[in-house]
């Protein structure tokens, strides 16, 4: 049963060729100079890069924030300057109301 | 070892079915096996100093082989049973048998399957598999006995 096993792995596990051209290409690659290498950016220069990114980030959204609250307080004024303006307008024509009746009732 | 670039390409097409044999059996895929084939034979290239005769030549590649198939597993983690392109010779006698026990193989861990490619492919006794291998003699018995059990498991699974 173990011979007859062994048997089969040899056959099964029998060795194989690769694709034709495989031996020149191999040399071929084995002597070809090599390329240059390419010149690495210093750690240093890539960490302050990283940092001025994340500052201007902050930059962009502490400047909109800013801008919003700006915008609002500007709404805000107008709005308790056109209440005052509506109140004003109200209590003048209320108090001339009342002159008018005074005047009226009295005889 | 030749210096030339024609010299080198004859080494490589003597030795190449010893590595890409080793390797195809090992990982399974015809482009990881020939990918790795030319590492080894780069790295050959790079350390051609340090080789010291045919025999030397033939454990060298044997070793950078099977340590390079071990780092590929780690990396890519191959699963040959799920390998569509298992090659089985038509002329055999039983083509259907040998397709079993390769996939039965594939699915051993990549060191007991390395042990048993070295054993039944390449022809290597335990000392010499343990040499090429960095591992203890008794270790590589272990691992032979331990996967010729799973293997014959396999096969009697599938004759039911």
């Amino acid at each position: 049963m173990s011979d007859e096993l062994e048997t089969g792995l040899r056959a099964a596990l029998g060795e194989l060729d690769p694709a034709p051209g495989f031996a020149v290409r191999v040399a071929a690659r084995a002597h070809r100079p090599p390329a240059p290498r390419r010149r690495q950016i210093p750690r240093w220069v890539m960490a302050a890069a990283t940092l001025a990114l994340i500052a201007a980030a902050a930059l962009t959204v502490w400047g909109y924030r800013r801008q919003r609250q700006q915008d609002a307080a500007r709404q805000l004024r107008i709005a308790l300057n056109f209440t005052q303006y509506q109140l004003s307008h109200i209590t003048g024509v209320a108090l001339s109301h009342a002159v008018q009746r005074l005047n009226q009732e009295t005889p | 070892m030749p210096e030339d670039e024609a010299g080198f390409a004859a080494l490589v097409g003597q030795q190449q079915r010893l590595v890409y044999g080793l390797a195809r059996r090992a990982l399974g895929r015809h482009q990881d096996a020939e990918d790795l084939a030319q590492e080894v034979f780069l790295t050959l290239h790079q350390n051609r100093q340090a080789i010291r005769s045919e025999a030397h030549l033939r454990f060298w590649l044997r070793q950078v082989t099977a340590r390079k198939c071990i780092d590929a597993r780690r990396r890519h983690r191959f699963a040959l049973e799920a390998l569509p392109e298992i090659p089985v010779a038509a002329a055999t006698p039983d083509p259907w048998r040998r397709r079993q026990l390769w996939q039965a193989v594939g699915r051993l861990p990549m060191r007991a399957r390395l042990v048993v490619i070295l054993r039944y492919q390449q022809d290597l006794d335990p000392e010499e598999i343990a040499a090429v291998l960095a591992m203890p003699v008794a270790t590589v018995k272990s691992h032979l006995r331990r996967s010729l059990a799973r293997l014959r498991r396999a096969e009697v699974g599938h004759e039911r």
